[in-house]
């Protein structure tokens, strides 16, 4: 099974490597990043608030859309040029297949938030040299985040178009990004029992996303507990095994 | 192990067309019931929308079927470790084009589970074998497509498998490189692989096939060696400089009569009729050029296939 999830990935990068899209979201990334730097304020900590909230979310949003460009169209793809048949008449399973193909994006986006997390310290070093670390624990917080969003790439690419794929991965990151108060604050306010159900599955089915925002606590020079990040990073890579399982199931129902 | 590489018995694709409001089902295959011997070259034929494909796809496990079994050596195709014995060929060369051929050989390697310096020797190999190792170094974008045919057969013997599937080998190749593959077909069965051969081509299909079945209408409508279904069809053929006399007489006898130039050419499928021809011709004094014991080739089989509702098979 390592071989075969080897020669996926070893694939899957050589085709986002020679992908001109890659390069180009990374230099984006690396443009944006360089200007939020540049941007300043009269106050210190506005400064630092506006480099903190708008850099994490832009490398967040770009992240989104270089899974998406990457992902996508990754079976779909497969599946209408057929070359899914050459892959699956091997002794592969369809679940190695799927972890293979995550564990492609996982890396791509872990490249890049390498590179853009990396231009980011060198300005954090240089701005709040105590918080390199509490930056390092949101760009990772960011990758496990992504690691759900690419899941449910994945997941829709084996039920979608990938034009619908991409509108149902959006969905999906808003309703994630909503946040738990003020779902609670509708359940409170809600005296029908169609809305409360409806909002009770939502706030049960879809991922939490709340959990993964530290830019408050970054923006207040909190210290967060070493174990906040171990409990979301869990749950992120929980969802995602998740939604890896539902997408094997999805999977070997498919016609081909 | 058994000597039975491929069965089917009553298998049956039926797929669910979802359109706005309904499903359609399109019965895809019927009750097929199907044997491959090993070392058998199992020719596969059939108009477009027969079913061959699909047959390929339920012997691949690559999709469901709807009712029946089949079993590819003597368990179900879905088994991952049975896939690891099979090498397929699809029709058409569906390849990354953004990987050069070291590159796709060695991603399924890796999914036949070979370490790296078992899957050098085998890639090595089977470049040698469809004469691609000058080109290993190219870009699959760069290749015309009889060479993507070829990269295709490569990647299917890479795990030097005991049956080979091949879904229309030479198609869209030059006759030149249409004979290598034939060759390289033939030279597989002479290792003892067992191939099935799904083609149009019904001249190769009887070149190298030992065995064939037909499709119609998603039915197996034809199927046995191939020796034996052509012989269904013997003919005698007598070539005869006839004249007005001997015209007359075999008028209203069961036989076939074709003018080439001053030559009349008459054909009969039973041996009786052939005496009798004779016989008239000598009486007439009309001179006997020739008589051939003729067999049909596979192609007018084919065509009589399709235009009839024969349904006759030979064990």
């Amino acid at each position: 099974m390592f071989t075969q999830i080897k020669a996926i990935v070893k694939k899957y990068l050589l085709k986002a490597l020679r992908n001109k899209m890659f390069y180009s979201i990374i230099f984006i990334s690396i443009a944006y990043i360089y200007l939020v730097t540049i941007i300043k304020f009269f106050d210190i900590e506005d400064t630092f608030q506006f480099l903190i909230d708008f850099s994490l979310s832009g490398i967040f949003n770009m992240g989104v859309l270089l899974a998406l460009t990457l992902g996508v169209n990754e079976i779909s793809s497969e599946i209408k040029s057929k070359s899914i048949y050459l892959s699956l008449s091997k002794p592969l399973d369809r679940l190695t297949y799927l972890i293979g193909k995550l564990l492609g994006i996982l890396i791509v986006l872990f490249i890049y938030i390498f590179v853009i997390g990396l231009e980011l310290i060198i300005v954090i070093s240089k701005m709040a040299p105590g918080m390199i670390l509490q930056v390092i624990g949101a760009l990772l917080l960011i990758f496990v985040k992504l690691g759900i969003i690419s899941a449910f790439i994945l997941l829709f690419s084996l039920l979608v178009s990938p034009v619908i794929n991409v509108f149902m991965t959006l969905l999906v990151s808003f309703i994630g990004h909503i946040s738990i108060n003020y779902i609670n604050v509708i359940l409170e306010d809600s005296y029908s029992p169609s809305s409360i159900m409806i909002t009770k599955l939502v706030k049960f089915i879809f991922p939490s996303f709340e959990f993964f925002k530290i830019n408050e606590a970054l923006i207040q020079y909190a210290k967060i507990d070493f174990m906040y990040y171990f409990e979301v990073m869990l749950y992120g890579l929980l969802y995602t095994f998740f939604i890896l399982l539902i997408s094997n199931l999805v999977f070997r129902e498919k016609e081909l | 192990m058994s000597d039975i590489i491929i069965k089917a018995i009553d298998l049956t694709k039926i797929y669910k067309i979802h359109r706005f409001l309904k499903t359609e089902k399109v019965l895809a295959l019927d009750r097929l019931n199907l044997e491959v011997k090993k070392g058998n070259i199992y020719g596969f034929l059939g108009p477009n929308g027969a079913g061959k494909t699909t047959t390929i796809k339920l012997i691949l496990g690559l999709t469901p079927q709807t009712a029946g079994e089949v079993f590819v050596l003597g368990k179900d195709p879905r088994d991952v470790a049975t896939k690891g014995k099979i090498g397929y060929l699809p029709e058409i060369a569906y390849y990354e084009k953004y990987l050069r051929i070291d590159e796709i050989l060695s991603y399924y390697a890796g999914l036949y589970k070979m370490d790296s310096k078992f899957a050098k020797e085998r890639i090595d190999y089977v470049l040698e074998t469809v004469g691609l190792s000058l080109f290993r170094k190219r870009f699959l974008h760069e290749y015309s497509k009889g060479m993507l045919q070829r990269v295709g057969l490569a990647q299917a013997l890479l795990n030097d498998p005991d049956l080979l599937i091949l879904d229309e080998p030479t198609s869209g190749l030059d006759p030149i490189a249409q004979i290598e593959i034939r060759d390289i077909i033939k030279d597989l069965a002479e290792e003892g692989k067992t191939i099935f051969l799904s083609s149009h081509f019904l001249s190769e299909v009887e070149l190298i096939c030992t065995h064939v079945g037909i499709l119609k209408n998603a039915k197996l409508i034809k199927w046995g060696p191939m020796g034996d279904l052509l012989k269904i069809n013997k003919f005698f053929e007598i070539h005869i400089e006839a004249n007005k006399e001997f015209e007359n007489e075999i008028t209203g006898y069961d036989v076939s009569k074709i003018r080439v130039e001053d030559k009349l050419i008459v054909s009969t499928e039973q041996a009786e009729f052939k005496d009798k021809v004779l016989s008239i011709a000598i009486k007439t004094k009309a001179r006997i050029l020739a008589v051939y014991p003729r067999q049909d080739s596979l192609e007018t089989l084919f065509k009589k296939l399709m235009k009839g509702n024969e349904d006759v098979h030979t064990n």
